[in-house]
């Protein structure tokens, strides 16, 4: 105790010089407003090159045409780090490599089911090398081609849209900009038609047949006061199914009264229900650009082997107008 | 704060004007003065959200500025589409984030690329002429003779008028003193660029309390000052104040949109001023001759963020929804 009291000036000099070493860390720090355009923070050039060697933690793919590192944001963003997966599903098998990043400590908060990888930045060489601090809230993106030529770099996460415009134009040369009708997501021509996601509504409660059919997919959420709206023109479009067995598709086993109302509607024209029990088959998360036709049907053909022939909505199979 | 850091800030207040201004007027209430102008089609589907402003060339051929894809739609008088130029990246060629445009006699499309800092010169079939690197343009302009104008938030004059190689000409038109803060009076003196057949020059203050247009010949000497008035006009100038108000309060910028945009009838000379939901009609005095509010398809009130006048009908554009075209009243 006298030892303390003797040496009480010297203590508080040395708290003193602590809290001001803090106050100077938390100045200084790496921080996204503290710390624009310096070394940390100054953007790449289009077409510069990655000419330091990157960091061993950063394995990358030799047969990526584009590679898309994500330094992940800390807790902004989160719609768009999610988007990234969307690229990763689509565009995977077309050269396109997404790899994630975070900071060591954040690894397992920042990579909740992430498809693809994400790599934990031990001593933040990675943030160091793409100029991204690792205390940077808003995180950042950069683009690199096969000889690691930067073709995009920002700071943040851009838009779902931009995303996908900027990995179309560096990947397939050509942007996508048309409007679409929501998809049913996992169902597309060429492929075999998910059947195993569907079951039959009323009747006997059987597995679906899928081949030769004529499938009116209803929105997710469509209600009955639709089905009324919509009513003519489904049973116009499976009067159009051409030796194809009509059926419609509810997004989800629909509740009693909402099937009887919609099959006493639809009937006769339509003969057969099915609803879907796979989730993930509805809505495509990939192309973000709608025309505001979300809630049309969609109608997809099978031929003879169960293969999907077509997808279109319901008013392009009438012919009545084109998505613009 | 160091200057770079009080300039990010300021880009960022400005961008966020730009997100929220459609929004900053939607709860204004209907005045007796109001004439419905209903939406009629909507054309040049391609550009849906965002869509900025559209202009027209020399042959009657159309391009549209779209900020979310970062690129101008052209359209051949049928209004079919024929091209794009820009996108989205970080090429020369690509653009940032769009403000405004405008189309040269020879059709060149201008672009003032506002957080791309710089103001990109195309030609009509959509290749990059030239790249003018300038900070933070607001809008652009030009002249019968190829000279450019660009705008910008203003320090010294309003508006800098450049040859299409990028060499500054001269400067014109003089600042209101709003502030003594430098970046909020450039803030309140931020305007919009546009050009007639006979190469007067107007200039429309967007966030100024005082609604406030000037109109410079050429060669920039001031030829007139209008400020329109009206019920919404003054609505939404009065929450400018405000907004100026609370800002300088709280020592921070920001403000809210009193104009958006102006077109001049080339036939009678009426001046057309989108004001959010409303548009006014001006005489060549400046004085207001109708106000009307703007519709969407569907009934609901609108707004229009330019319009573009050609014959016997008017294009409006908004920022929701796209473009349409509308029977001239």
């Amino acid at each position: 105790m006298r030892w303390l009291l003797h040496n009480s000036w010297a203590i508080l000099l040395i708290i003193s010089g602590l809290l001001f070493a803090h106050a100077l860390y938390l100045r200084y720090a790496p921080d996204y407003h503290h710390h624009h355009g310096n070394q940390w923070e100054t953007t790449f050039q289009f077409d510069e090159e990655l000419s330091a060697p990157l960091p061993p933690a950063l394995k990358l793919d030799p047969k990526a045409r584009l590679t898309l590192v994500a330094l992940l944001p800390s807790d902004a963003f989160t719609n768009r780090v999610q988007y990234l997966g969307s690229l990763h599903r689509v565009h995977g098998g077309n050269g396109l490599t997404v790899i994630g990043v975070a900071p060591a400590r954040r690894l397992r908060t920042a990579t909740p089911q992430l498809p693809f990888d994400v790599v934990a930045d031990s001593g933040s060489a990675i943030h160091a090398t793409f100029r991204v601090p690792p205390e940077h809230g808003h995180g950042g993106v950069v683009l690199f081609d096969s000889e690691r030529r930067v073709k995009f770099h920002a700071f943040g996460i851009p838009e779902q849209d931009e995303l996908r415009q900027l990995v179309e134009k560096h990947l397939l040369g050509e942007v996508d900009y048309s409007y679409r009708t929501r998809r049913w997501g996992a169902i597309k021509a060429g492929e075999p038609l998910p059947v195993a996601s569907f079951t039959r509504v009323g009747g006997d409660g059987g597995s679906p047949d899928a081949r030769n059919r004529l499938l009116v997919l209803l929105p997710p959420g469509c209600a009955s006061c639709q089905i009324d709206f919509l009513a003519s023109q489904v049973s116009a479009a499976a009067g159009k199914a051409a030796g194809r067995k009509p059926a419609v598709v509810f997004a989800a086993e629909p509740d009693t009264q909402e099937w009887s109302s919609v099959s006493q509607i639809l009937r006769p024209a339509v003969g057969e229900f099915w609803a879907n029990r796979n989730p993930s088959l509805v809505w495509d998360d990939y192309y973000t650009r709608y025309s505001g036709e979300e809630g049309d049907p969609v109608v997809v053909a099978t031929d003879s082997r169960g293969y999907v022939v077509s997808v279109k909505t319901v008013r392009e199979t009438l012919g009545e107008r084109q998505s613009p | 704060m160091t200057t770079k850091n009080r300039l990010g800030i300021f880009a960022l207040l400005l961008l966020g004007i730009v997100l929220l201004a459609p929004d900053a007027s939607r709860s204004l209430d209907v005045t007796a003065e109001d004439t419905e102008l209903k939406a009629g089609e909507r054309v040049f589907f391609e550009s849906g959200l965002r869509t900025v402003g559209v202009r027209r060339d020399a042959e009657g051929n159309y391009y549209v500025l779209n900020m979310r894809d970062k690129l101008v739609w052209v359209y051949n008088k049928f209004l079919n589409p024929t091209g794009r130029i820009g996108g989205v990246g970080m090429g020369q060629a690509d653009l940032d984030l769009p403000r405004d445009f405008a189309v040269a006699r020879d059709g060149r499309v201008i672009v003032a690329d506002w957080a791309g800092d710089k103001v990109n010169i195309y030609g009509s079939n959509g290749v990059l002429l030239s790249s003018i690197p300038l900070r933070r343009p607001w809008s652009a302009g030009v002249l019968s003779t190829g000279e450019i104008l660009a705008s910008g938030p203003p320090r010294e004059h309003l508006v800098s008028v450049l040859s299409p190689e990028g060499k500054l000409l001269r400067a014109f038109g003089e600042l209101i003193a709003v502030d003594t803060d430098p970046q909020l009076n450039a803030l309140m003196n931020t305007g919009r660029i546009y050009v007639d057949r006979s190469d007067n020059i107007y200039y429309l203050f967007v966030f100024l309390p005082t609604p406030t247009i000037r109109k410079y010949d050429r060669e920039g000497k001031l030829l007139a000052v209008y400020h329109p008035d009206g019920e919404r006009l003054r609505q939404s100038a009065q929450r400018a104040q405000e907004e100026l108000e609370k800002n300088r309060a709280e020592g921070s910028l920001g403000g809210l949109t009193v104009i958006n945009a102006l077109a001049v009838d080339e036939e009678t000379g009426d001046l057309w001023v989108s004001c959010n939901h409303a548009i006014y009609r001006l005489n060549t005095g400046g004085e207001t001759k109708a106000t009307y509010q703007f519709k969407h398809p569907q009934g609901h009130p609108t707004a229009a963020n330019d319009v573009l006048i050609e014959g016997d009908r008017i294009l409006v554009i908004s920022w929701h929804h796209g473009v349409f075209i509308t029977p001239k009243p």
